[in-house]
């Protein structure tokens, strides 16, 4: 409880944190988190980004990322930057402009993109600036 | 009642994640341009392009690729309707988008006096391919206006001429009325007995992958030509349902050269005694077939021939008598083999037969045809008769191995030699592996 209160999107330690909160704690957060694997599936989905995205977590779970989930993610800006940190065998941690049509409507918001060396932790963070 | 909302809240939730999902951009906005609901593909699609990633308004959005756009929408009068239908529209955005569709797709419907709905798509793949076609449509064109000697014709499921060209006007002298819709049987004259035998190429061409008849052709004043006719598929293959199948037809006129040109031509290619293709001629044409095979795996036979009697007629009548025989042998050959078969004269009494698309078992009765023919008559030389027969050697290469020439004629020659020692008159087939001779077929 205590470290989500704390815990902020620009909060520069998030990747090492994330991975040891319960999903309770996920869902205090105040920006959406998706947390998937090397092989994009999606396994973790607070409940911040379910109310952003009008979806609830049994249809996200267990699914691709950027084929079925979030497919204004499949390009060059988000898609791609996990693949090429992936092939470099690098942490990535970036924060992009972005516009999410979330339910249907044009949003403005800041991605952060957060992936261990190996893969084997990646995350989408989802912050609303409108 | 919770069960009622939790039902529509699962409806929306399906809806919502239908058009999350949909492959295909869609877009609701006002008349103003600014932007009301937008999925994610048309985001996709559009973020590269809007100045900025702004995606609030459709105008400021697509300014880049249509201008003109707010225009367009308010020069439409009517209540309701297409105000573009697939309009395409070629991108041309920053390095980072080199991976990106390359042309757009883009119609926009008026729904009402407030709302538009536009449907975007990357319609890049769909283009280029469009653009080959009409490529390969000019290509053809050009080539069917060109040619003198040639007639390319492109022949339905049951071998009727599908359009004209001018490459058929000028080869046959057919207009478009005379040839269009009718069976390509009407270049045959109408005492050809091969004239029937269309059906029976197509098939061929289908089997082998192309189908080579040579024989007369007549054009439309109803004078005659010598001409070689080459069937091959252009559909797709055993997949494509019959009444889809279609051919092409290339007719080459061979028998109007200048005296000149074809005197010359026949004296580098042909036997001066026999007229039949020559050594060289015969291996060219050996190899050319052999590289057309290689993309088509079917069995290939070869047969060398000797005749019995050469060497004692020589011997005691002469060469001139000799060369009586040589030439009713290489009648004899004209007259057995089949149209796709290609024959020369490689040694001082050696002929040669390639035959391809014939097994073991095909090849025997083509070589059968032509030693029944030889014993059925006698050459006339200088008021004497002689008595004519020949040997057989025949190889024969299985399906989809690699064709080699030189294999074949060696396995050939000694099936030949098997036969000429058994007392000639018979054909000897060698075996596939050792090279061996099976025991002889006669008569």
């Amino acid at each position: 409880m205590q470290t989500s209160l704390h815990t902020t999107f620009s909060d520069p330690d998030l990747l090492d944190v994330l991975p040891h909160l319960a999903a309770a704690e996920l869902d205090e957060l105040s920006f959406g988190v998706i947390g998937f694997g090397k092989d994009t599936v999606v396994q973790r989905y607070n409940a911040t980004e379910s109310r952003i995205a009008g979806l609830s977590p049994e249809r996200v779970l267990g699914h691709p990322l950027f084929t079925v989930v979030a497919p204004c993610m499949n390009n060059f800006l988000v898609a791609q930057r996990f693949e090429d940190a992936a092939a470099a065998g690098e942490r990535l941690d970036v924060t992009v402009d972005y516009v999410l049509t979330l339910r249907m409507r044009p949003i403005k918001v800041k991605l952060r993109l957060l992936a261990a060396a190996d893969a084997a932790q990646r995350y989408v963070l989802v912050h609303r600036t409108t | 009642m919770h069960t009622d909302t939790a039902t529509s809240d699962g409806d929306a939730e399906a809806l919502t994640q239908f058009l999350y999902m949909a492959p295909i951009g869609l877009m609701q906005a006002q008349m103003g341009g600014e932007i009301d609901m937008i999925n994610p593909l048309c985001a996709q699609l559009l973020m590269p392009l809007a100045p900025a990633g702004d995606l609030s308004n459709l105008y400021v959005a697509l300014g880049g690729l249509v201008p003109d756009l707010q225009q367009r929408v308010h020069a439409f009068t009517a209540a309701h309707g297409m105000v573009l239908d697939g309009m395409q529209l070629p991108v041309f955005g920053p390095p980072c988008t080199v991976r990106g569709p390359q042309v757009l797709s883009l119609s926009l419907l008026k729904l009402d006096a407030q709302r538009l709905m536009a449907v975007l798509a990357d319609v890049t793949q769909v283009v280029q391919q469009e653009r080959d076609l009409r490529e390969s449509r000019t290509w053809f064109g050009e080539l069917a206006s060109q040619v003198a000697d040639y007639a390319l014709l492109s022949l339905d499921h049951v071998g009727r001429v599908r359009s004209w060209n001018g490459s058929i006007g000028r080869l046959f002298g057919h207009d478009e009325a005379g040839v269009v819709g009718a069976s390509a049987q009407l270049l045959h004259p109408a005492d050809d007995p091969t004239r029937t035998q269309l059906q029976q190429h197509l098939a061929d061409a289908d089997r082998w992958g192309w189908s080579l008849a040579e024989g007369w052709r007549q054009r439309a004043d109803g004078s005659r030509f010598r001409a070689s006719c080459l069937i091959t598929p252009l559909h797709a293959g055993p997949s494509t349902p019959p009444a889809l199948r279609h051919y092409s037809l290339v007719v080459r006129d061979v028998g109007e050269a200048p005296a000149a040109a074809s005197a010359m031509r026949q004296s580098l290619t042909c036997d001066q005694v026999t007229g039949l293709a020559n050594r060289r001629a015969f291996f060219d044409a050996a190899t050319a077939q052999l590289r057309l095979l290689a993309h088509s795996p079917h069995p290939l036979s070869l047969a060398l021939i000797d005749g019995d009697q050469l060497t004692q007629i020589t011997t005691q009548h002469g060469p001139a008598a000799a060369h009586a025989v040589l030439r009713h042998l290489a009648a004899g050959l004209r007259a057995s083999v089949r149209a796709s078969d290609t024959l020369g004269r490689i040694g001082g009494q050696d002929f040669v037969v390639l035959l391809p698309g014939a097994d073991a078992g095909t090849a025997s009765r083509v070589m059968q045809r032509l030693l029944d023919h030889l014993v059925a008559q006698h050459v006339l030389f200088e008021g004497q008769r002689f008595a004519c027969t020949a040997s057989a050697g025949i190889a024969t290469l299985g399906a989809g191995t690699s064709p080699d020439l030189d294999d074949l004629l060696a396995r050939a020659s000694d099936a030949l030699r098997s036969a000429s020692a058994d007392g000639g008159n018979r054909l000897v087939r060698a075996l596939p592996a050792s090279g061996q001779a099976l025991a002889p077929v006669v008569a």
